[in-house]
């Protein structure tokens, strides 16, 4: 066997029993960001390399080697081409190439009964021709385009997996999420009624908000375990990103969030599948719905107590995040190794556990990427069980 | 697992009802492409939605 196919291995062990609430050989370490970091790390032009995957291909080995983790999510790049060239006003580039997520509505309030009848007629018939103006053109144009985006998409997708794979073979990491979907409440937030327009529709209709994410949960369902590829097994886990319960109240979470969100995740886990739960926003109050969770889940955590966390929900859940980005621009090395220290101390012990950042680094810009690769030489030097 | 009930899915099952000669045989043989091609568009709908 190869060095690098031993590496993987190894790696993929650790990452395994971690997420089966059991002791690797050490705390394994987990890379929480976006590609653009890799670029701008190996000092490339974001611009180019959004245009020319090769860029990414070369770049992203480079980051994971000298990051030294254990694994990775799969690669998410959203590149302008396949956006532009289609009209997109909900992800549009900024000067240098990083796309930026305006705050849109692609669905009327008086479409609700429309989405609750037939929830991908009505995607398709009103909500992409808004949020995509090529989408909206008259005649056949209108389906040349969509046909024109669904091809690039699949060469696009097909890419970054092929990217994924070539990290995996040159320098042993694994990659440990497959796909991405939501909960059906953040489906219908984002980008159907926007943030303002679904704040307004939990007090205006809220009935119709229920009966939306219902209809929303089938799609979101199937999506879930079609685009997975083989049958259901623990790795590569799928990754949810969860949005809005930092902004919803205790009442609109239990209502609104909960139902279709922890049957998603039950069904999934029920079935196999890991979910890889991106816990957005604090939730400290919220940490009994998450223990009522069946098992099988890994929560990557953005803030919260590590030793209330892991209290609380340690017993069920795979404990990831939490580590504060902020450290890597303010504080000396010093200071951002012992925080790791108290957190691999509250959070490590008993196994269960992965050590990576509370948020996604988007970035190489900012942040003193130097202290990340001291805090992570802490960790594998000081992790072991 | 749940199917998705839509004017826009459901290809074979639209096509099946206007053809009564089909038979049970003929769409466990043409549902599975079918259903392939719907999952492949429901991904791309939903991704541009993400």
């Amino acid at each position: 066997m190869s060095d690098t196919k031993g590496l993987l291995n190894e790696r993929l062990i650790r990452i395994e029993k971690a997420i089966n609430l059991e002791k690797p050989d050490r705390i394994p370490i987990f890379a929480l960001n976006s590609p653009e970091v890799a670029i701008d790390y190996c000092g490339r032009h974001l611009k180019t390399a959004t245009w020319n995957l090769e860029v990414l291909r070369e770049s992203l080995p480079i980051y994971y080697r000298d990051m030294k983790v254990d694994g990775a999510l799969s690669t998410f790049l959203r590149c302008p081409g396949i956006y532009t060239t289609i009209g997109s006003q909900n992800f549009v580039p900024n000067k240098d190439g990083f796309m930026q997520h305006p705050e849109v509505c692609g669905m009327l309030e008086s479409e609700y009964e429309e989405l609750i009848k037939d929830p991908f007629k009505t995607l398709v018939e009103k909500v992409l021709p808004r949020q995509y103006k090529a989408f909206d053109q008259p005649g056949m144009l209108g389906g040349l385009n969509l046909a024109k985006g669904a091809l690039s998409h699949q060469r696009h997708s097909r890419m970054l997996r092929e990217i994924d794979s070539h990290c995996s073979a040159t320098v042993g990491v694994p990659i440990i999420s497959e796909n991405m979907i939501q909960a059906p409440f953040d489906f219908l937030a984002d980008q159907l009624r926007s943030f303002i327009g679904i704040s307004v529709d939990m007090h205006r209709c809220p009935e119709l908000v229920e009966q939306a994410c219902e209809a929303l949960y089938p799609l979101l369902l199937r999506w879930g375990v079609t685009s997975y590829s083989g049958a259901p097994k623990r790795i590569p886990a799928i990754f949810m990103p969860l949005h809005m319960p930092s902004f919803l109240n205790p009442k609109q979470f239990e209502r609104f969030y909960w139902p279709t969100f922890s049957r998603l995740v039950n069904t999934l886990t029920g079935m196999g599948y890991t979910v890889a739960l991106f816990i957005e926003g604090n939730w400290s109050k919220r940490y009994d719905y998450l223990a009522s969770l069946k098992p099988n889940v890994v929560g990557i955590f953005e803030y919260g107590e590590m030793k209330t966390i892991k209290e609380k929900l340690g017993k069920t859940m795979c404990i990831m995040g939490n580590y504060p980005i902020g450290a890597l621009k303010s504080q000396s090395t010093e200071a951002c190794i012992d925080l790791a220290k108290k957190m691999i101390d509250e959070g490590a012990p008993g196994g269960g556990y992965i050590f990576t950042t509370g948020k996604s680094i988007l970035r190489g810009t900012g942040l003193d990427l130097e202290k990340l690769q001291a805090v992570h030489q802490y960790v594998i030097d000081h992790g072991k069980y | 697992m749940e199917t998705i009930k839509s004017e826009y899915l459901d290809y074979f099952e639209s096509y099946a009802a206007r053809h009564p000669e089909l038979t049970q045989e003929d769409a466990a043989i043409m549902a599975d492409p079918w259903d392939l091609n719907e999952d492949m568009i429901l991904a791309y709908v939903l991704s541009l939605l993400i």
